[in-house]
């Protein structure tokens, strides 16, 4: 019963050690804000470079689907951020979901005028926008989290749709870089059948992305 | 003395288990057995089945054909370039960006107050440069050797007609011989003009 009190208490306190690291990040934040809509470019690159990298490998990255074009993506998502920055009002929730939803809407842009295949659709990116403007907006941590594991669902959701020997073929070989030969000594074929299996893994897929950004 | 048939001996209990053995993996083939296996070769080669249309065709797609080999090679030397297996590796395992790359698009865009250029912006502003320079430099080479730009007070000599040479010229007469005379009349003239001309443009007549 005491060890459950303490317990308790510990959690509490906790609890409160980050509520009160928050606040802190949350006044630093604000004043950099501030500096930076008084046309402060150091305050305004302060907080860029503390919430661009997460932003590029969470947001960006997976769903563009190549390091140019996050890139191009980071840059064109700090230009609108030096034009706005004017706009932004602070709402006791940080930078971050405003910086985000910002990137999820070049992001947007960008995949209408490149019509590469990419794993994310308009749709998706459209549903994202949409939900950053209509949800409560969380911390980068939690964000990234979510990010990172719509992501991975993405990626399972298409292995789904394919032979699930080719998908295996794709989840060792590409997702987990295992050395060929072992993929293959896996898959109990020779490394070269193993070659034929994963161009045809690879090309299911493509049909099936294909498909979907079709259709 | 005829010979007993088979069946009229009594089985043993060893014989009522084999016999149910066997008889169960006539029905499953799944089930293993020895005697079930020499039913089936025998019933295979007295009257082979036909193969299963999909089963086939399934063999059949194993069998790669020559482009998918040669695909199959470029893909495994060029598994890194291809842009699915690019998109999938974004998505399942997202590298960081470099502090570095971070810095410079952080720094162009704080100074620029715009995005990174595009290459295709380069490539046409290097050329409107780079013609822009050329066309000024041509326009200059044009007026620096425009007749006129020199002057070096000495007119030079314009082209002219030959009628001059021939004051007496009433129609030449073919045949005569005369051609020879009036081409070297000509010649002379023309290397004057031209020796004339290049002092001239020396600046030491």
């Amino acid at each position: 019963m005491l060890r459950r009190v303490e317990r308790a208490s510990a959690a509490r306190a906790s609890e409160e050690a980050i509520r009160a690291q928050r606040a802190e990040t949350d006044a630093i934040d604000k004043e950099l804000v501030a500096k930076a809509q008084a046309g402060d470019r150091t305050a305004l690159g302060e907080l860029l470079h503390k919430y661009g990298p997460g932003l590029y490998r969470s947001v960006l990255l997976p769903r563009l689907g190549s390091e140019a074009a996050a890139k191009d993506a980071l840059s064109e998502t700090y230009a609108k951020v030096v034009a706005n920055i004017g706009k932004f009002v602070w709402q006791n929730v940080g930078f971050y979901p405003w910086l985000r939803t910002v990137a999820l809407r070049v992001a947007l842009d960008q995949l209408r005028a490149k019509k590469r295949l990419v794993l994310f659709e308009e749709e998706d990116l459209q549903r994202e926008v949409d939900a950053a403007d209509t949800t409560t907006p969380v911390e980068q941590q939690v964000s990234d989290q979510r990010d990172r594991e719509a992501a991975r669902r993405k990626v399972d959701d298409a292995l789904g749709k394919i032979n699930p020997r080719y998908a295996k073929a794709i989840r060792l070989r590409v997702l987990e870089e295992r050395p060929r030969d072992e993929v293959a000594k896996e898959m109990e074929v020779t490394p070269a059948t193993f070659d034929v299996l994963l161009h045809r893994a690879i090309a299911a897929m493509k049909k099936v992305l294909g498909e979907g950004s079709n259709g | 003395m005829a010979e007993r048939d088979d069946d009229e001996t009594p089985p043993s209990e060893e014989e009522l288990a084999a016999s149910k053995r066997l008889r169960d993996a006539l029905e499953d083939p799944s089930i293993e057995d020895p005697s079930a296996d020499l039913a089936r070769s025998l019933r295979a080669a007295f009257s082979p089945d036909a193969i299963d249309e999909s089963a086939h065709a399934q063999i059949v797609d194993d069998v790669p054909s020559k482009d998918e080999l040669v695909l199959a090679e470029a893909l495994r030397d060029n598994l890194d370039d291809d842009p699915l297996v690019t998109a999938l590796r974004a998505a399942w395992n997202p590298t960081p960006i470099g502090d570095r790359d971070h810095k410079a698009i952080l720094a162009r865009v704080l100074v620029t107050g715009t995005s990174a250029p595009q290459r295709g912006r380069v490539i046409r502003v290097t050329f409107g440069i780079v013609g822009g320079a050329l066309a000024i430099a041509a326009s200059v080479f044009v007026w620096v050797n425009a007749p006129g730009s020199h002057e070096t007070g000495a007119p030079l000599a314009h082209a002219r007609s030959t009628q001059p040479l021939f004051p007496d010229y009433d129609g030449f007469k073919s045949g005569s011989g005369d051609a020879s005379a009036r081409i070297d009349k000509i010649a002379l003239s023309r290397a004057g003009d031209y020796r004339d001309n290049r002092f001239a443009k020396w600046g030491v007549r």
